[in-house]
């Protein structure tokens, strides 16, 4: 019987993982290999004939060695989470901004919030394409399989950045105000402003965007595997 | 693209038989390949070459967990089992295959051929 350890071994030579990590696949191939020629020969093969039946479990090892190095990389878990939740909160976050920069194009302005009838029209316009962007992340992660929190922060992305932004630009006027670094000329931020800010540009957008995203919360049940 | 299809079908088709065999018990890779072909009837079978990739895949992802330990005849053995985020990736798994069967059932009359 041949040293199966060692043509595993042999045949694993190059293979770039820890060496702990590749004694143990060795250990594992070689058990394997083993267990089928004392099968083969338990069903009647002579000794070589069961060699050769355990030897042809691998016709390529060049190959074997390639797949095994691809799945033992632990590089998965970044890619599932860039496939599943960056990417589509990418597309989605793009998605709004070329909505708006739409509008911008259309002569909206923030400043006509609230002022006139036509910067409501638009608002509202807005807040339906929240939808669509929310759709678009949420469809997108779901079909690199991500699971429901990551289709919701995907299809969020937009309103948390908002809401970051507003909340950093909240907080670092606050500073500079209290440390008295810098005293600018427009007064302060004025906290109702700064909520109504929160509610339109954060909150109803962010409905708007989990409502899009609603749809494709459930898993897609009736698609084929293939 | 064919071949990709194929091997698309292929892939899924493996990760299900594997999936749902661990879900009754741990196996080795030896038992799983063993296991495949025999309840298969033959239509299914799993070499090395074939196997352990994918066994080392799935367990990277988290659905399976390999642990040594000594079988009967006393010899070390890798045992895999079914982790619960492998057990909850199942019931989708089986229900996309079921629904791809009876598409292409509809499709091709498959089981009146």
């Amino acid at each position: 019987m041949p040293d199966w350890r060692k043509l595993v071994a042999d045949k694993l030579t190059g293979l770039r993982l820890p060496e702990a990590q590749k004694q143990e696949i060795v250990e594992e191939l070689a058990s394997h290999l083993e267990d089928t020629f004392e099968e083969r020969r338990g069903s009647g093969l002579s000794d070589s004939a069961a060699m050769n039946a355990a030897l042809n479990e691998v016709l390529d090892w060049h190959e074997l060695r390639r797949r095994i190095a691809i799945a033992k990389r632990e590089e998965r878990p970044m890619n599932d989470r860039t496939r599943k939740l960056w990417l589509p909160a990418l597309a989605s976050v793009s998605a709004a901004v070329i909505f708006q920069a739409g509008l911008a194009f259309l002569s909206y302005r923030p400043e006509m919030l609230f002022r006139s009838h036509v910067s409501q029209w638009m608002y509202i316009l807005w807040l339906i394409a929240q939808v669509a962007c929310g759709a678009i992340g949420a469809s997108l992660s779901r079909r690199a399989g991500g699971g429901w929190p990551a289709r919701v922060g995907a299809a969020m992305t937009t309103s948390t950045i908002l809401l970051t932004a507003m909340i950093a630009v909240a907080a670092i006027s606050w500073v500079v105000r209290a440390t008295g670094i810098w005293r600018p000329d427009f007064g302060s931020v004025d906290m109702d402003i700064f909520t109504r800010a929160i509610v339109t540009g954060v909150l109803i957008p962010g409905v708007a965007l989990l409502l899009g995203a609603l749809p494709f919360l459930r898993s897609p049940e009736g698609r084929a595997a293939a | 693209m064919r071949k990709r299809i194929r091997s698309k079908i292929a892939r899924g088709s493996a990760e299900l038989a594997i999936l749902s065999l661990l879900s009754k018990q741990p196996l080795y890779g030896f038992e799983i390949s063993k296991r495949i072909e025999e309840e298969s009837g033959g239509a299914l079978r799993f070499n090395l070459a074939s196997l352990y990739p994918m066994l080392y895949e799935l367990e990277k992802r988290g659905w399976i967990k390999g642990r040594w330990e000594s079988n009967r005849a006393g010899r070390d053995r890798r045992y895999y089992c079914l982790t619960p985020a492998g057990k909850k990736q199942l019931a989708p798994l089986r229900r996309e295959w079921r629904s791809f069967f009876q598409a292409l059932d509809r499709l091709a009359e498959v089981s009146r051929a």
